[in-house]
């Protein structure tokens, strides 16, 4: 069993164990993912590891405390149950994971950028990856059941051209244990997903999501991150579209409650012409619970007739709540159309006067503005089952 | 009803209400006008029991039982109604959602079980059809992206649904137009039965055209300083509030 001593993750002597880790773990890996590895070894420096201030800043608000944890190296759990009740009208297909030998999603897969991918790639105990066949409705669950044990997994998903599909992730992680999941989804022109990540009640452990996504011509990706617990949890999501007409829309509510961080960082690169992107995300950070939001959106010199959107709205419930966000634009072209707000503030004692002076008592009142408030993210779920799933679960301590 | 003694309220420390008393029946409609200022909104805040609002003297009955020590939801169960001014934006909770819970909140402070989903139904549509309302603005979202006509509309409807013993017309003319205003007066008249009262809150004697009070008042620094038929709304009209309050020592 390796050990990943992730000792003192300043910046400095993480990467140094980082790139230690990338020696020792290489060995075992496929073969057809030897040249994503040598992207994500790279020249082997400090400098590549951690390029500079930009990444420093963008982990200024998270803790990175739970990585210095003494982890032994552990492998997670793939199973196509999502783990979550029985979703009425809702017949999921199973995704059956096979170790990768190729999979044509990892042609798309973006040159690794940032330590964690780097790996998580590199380092990953498991390696798999499927592609959906045909329309329909799957499940996947990638769990780390074991305690006092670290998973780093790598999971390539590949939709081809023309299927229409939803797929419904579910990531239980044990109250002790860390998973590093590295989820990257390849969509074929004209293909369209609706991906939902959910975790099942209760609150669960540590968690880094590294999401990328290709989105090829007129192809289409709806992702719902539906309001989960967990002590840690940073989902960095690199959103790539790639040819004309492609659609990236991305969708989160969330409730971090006491001692419990939750950190969302998109970057949306428009890389073509007449695409297309949403971020729409609300908040609710209770006492003692920090929110992060960054949100970037990116278009390139060729993504001229891009429509992009972004809003964060977040209500600090009571004192002692944090919510740091962030929006950032970088463009390059100049016939464009971007858009971006977020806002902070606290609950409006206008609204709650307004519904109690109509009779609902303070606490349902209160329940009612926040489950309206984080609906607004969720509204556009298409599978009515998993919207009153969200709707039952916004983790609200009301 | 409704008996108003010697009332007096502060906002951060200020005098509003310097003394007001007032007393309303089953059956009556009373108009209180008034200049800017005068303490109109913040008599409908106090007796609707918003925060902020501090009672530093007198007492406030409704139906025998002393309005002050409850809470906003309690008074609106025994039967009070206050149409706001300015209506607030609920994002995303429907007017269904929200008037399903406001309703089950009446049934169950009176032991009754929650209303079932047709009964509401049909009970929102009757009630919308009343302020011609489009049945669809039942899936809105409260306020959100409402006109200002819509929201004092909406105001009316929720009114016709809760049904209360009285209700306190805040200024519910005012941004509506003249249909809309005859829409809601009407909505208002047809709502009123002897056992219920409405106390209208208005700086204009053209909604008194269609609603008809026993009682005009004028309030004037905290205090009712006149009270009379509706001809003294229209002699308002005509004459502004200046001759008055010169009368009052």
């Amino acid at each position: 069993m390796n050990t990943i001593t992730v000792t003192p993750l300043s910046l400095e002597a993480g990467a140094a164990h980082l790139e230690k880790l990338l020696r020792e773990n290489t060995s075992s890996l496929p073969g057809t993912l030897r040249d994503k590895l040598a992207a994500a070894q790279g020249p082997d420096t400090l400098a590549a590891l951690f390029p500079g201030e930009s990444l420093h800043e963008e982990w200024k608000y998270t803790p990175l405390s739970i990585l210095r944890t003494p982890w032994q190296l552990g492998q997670a759990v793939l199973s196509e149950e999502p783990s979550l009740p029985s979703l009425p009208g809702v017949s999921p297909h199973p995704i059956r994971p096979e170790a990768v030998e190729s999979s044509p999603a990892l042609e798309s897969l973006p040159a690794p950028i940032t330590p964690w991918e780097r790996l998580i790639l590199s380092g990953a105990t498991r390696y798999a990856a499927a592609t959906l066949p045909k329309d329909g409705f799957y499940t996947l669950a990638v769990s780390q059941p074991t305690p006092q044990q670290a998973a780093p997994t790598f999971y390539a998903l590949h939709v081809p051209s023309g299927v229409q599909a939803e797929v419904l992730l579910n990531t239980p992680t044990h109250p002790e244990a860390l998973l590093l999941l590295q989820l990257h989804i390849a969509l074929e022109a004209g293909a369209r997903l609706t991906f939902y990540h959910a975790a099942p009640e209760g609150v669960q452990g540590s968690v880094l999501f590294l999401f990328s996504t290709a989105i090829e011509r007129e192809a289409h990706l709806s992702f719902y991150s539906f309001p989960s617990r967990y002590r840690w949890i940073r989902t960095e999501s690199r959103v790539l579209l790639t040819g004309p007409g492609a659609e990236g829309l991305l969708y989160g509510a969330h409730t971090p409650h006491e001692n419990e961080l939750c950190d969302t960082a998109i970057r949306i690169s428009h890389l073509a012409p007449h695409t297309h992107s949403n971020q729409l995300f609300r908040s609710i950070a209770f006492k003692g619970g920090r929110r992060v939001f960054l949100g970037r959106i990116h278009v390139a010199r060729e993504g001229q007739k891009t429509n992009a959107y972004q809003s964060h709205k977040a209500i600090l419930w009571e004192n002692g709540a944090e919510v740091y966000s962030r929006p950032q634009l970088e463009i390059f072209a100049d016939d464009v159309r971007c858009t971006h707000g977020v806002t902070t503030g606290f609950l409006q004692g206008e609204m709650l006067f307004y519904l109690r002076s109509r009779g609902i008592p303070d606490a349902a009142a209160r329940a009612l503005i926040a489950e309206g408030f984080l609906m607004e993210a969720l509204e556009s779920v298409p599978t009515e089952a998993l919207r009153t799933y969200a709707r039952h679960n916004l983790g609200l301590p009301l | 009803m409704l008996e108003i003694r010697n009332l007096h309220a502060s906002v951060d420390g200020k005098p509003i209400l310097k003394g007001l008393s007032l007393t309303i029946n089953p059956g009556e409609i009373h108009a209180i006008m008034g200049p800017n200022g005068a303490g109109k909104s913040t008599l409908a805040a106090v007796l609707a029991g918003k925060e902020g609002y501090e009672v530093t003297a007198g007492e406030v009955l409704f139906e025998g039982q002393d309005l002050l020590a409850l809470s906003p939801e309690e008074r609106s169960h025994a039967g009070l109604f206050l149409a706001f001014q300015y209506p607030v934006e609920i994002p995303g909770v429907s007017m269904v959602q929200f008037l399903r819970a406001a309703l089950n909140a009446h049934r169950a402070a009176k032991g009754e079980e929650p209303i079932d989903t047709a009964q509401l139904m049909s009970l929102l549509r009757e009630k919308a059809a009343l302020l011609k309302l489009d049945p669809a603005f039942l899936t809105r979202s409260v306020n959100e992206g409402f006109s200002g006509g819509e929201r004092k509309r909406a105001e009316i409807f929720q009114m016709a649904v809760l049904n209360p013993r009285l209700a306190i017309l805040d200024e519910t003319d005012s941004g509506l137009d003249i249909d809309a205003l005859r829409i809601v007066a009407e909505a208002v008249m047809s709502l009123h039965r002897p056992d219920n009262a409405f106390l209208v809150i208005t700086h204009y004697h053209r909604i008194l055209q269609y609603l008809t009070p026993n009682f005009v008042h004028i309030l004037a620094d905290g205090r009712i300083v006149r009270t009379g038929g509706p001809e003294l709304a229209l002699a308002l009209e005509e004459k502004g509030y200046e001759p008055f309050l010169s009368q009052v020592v």
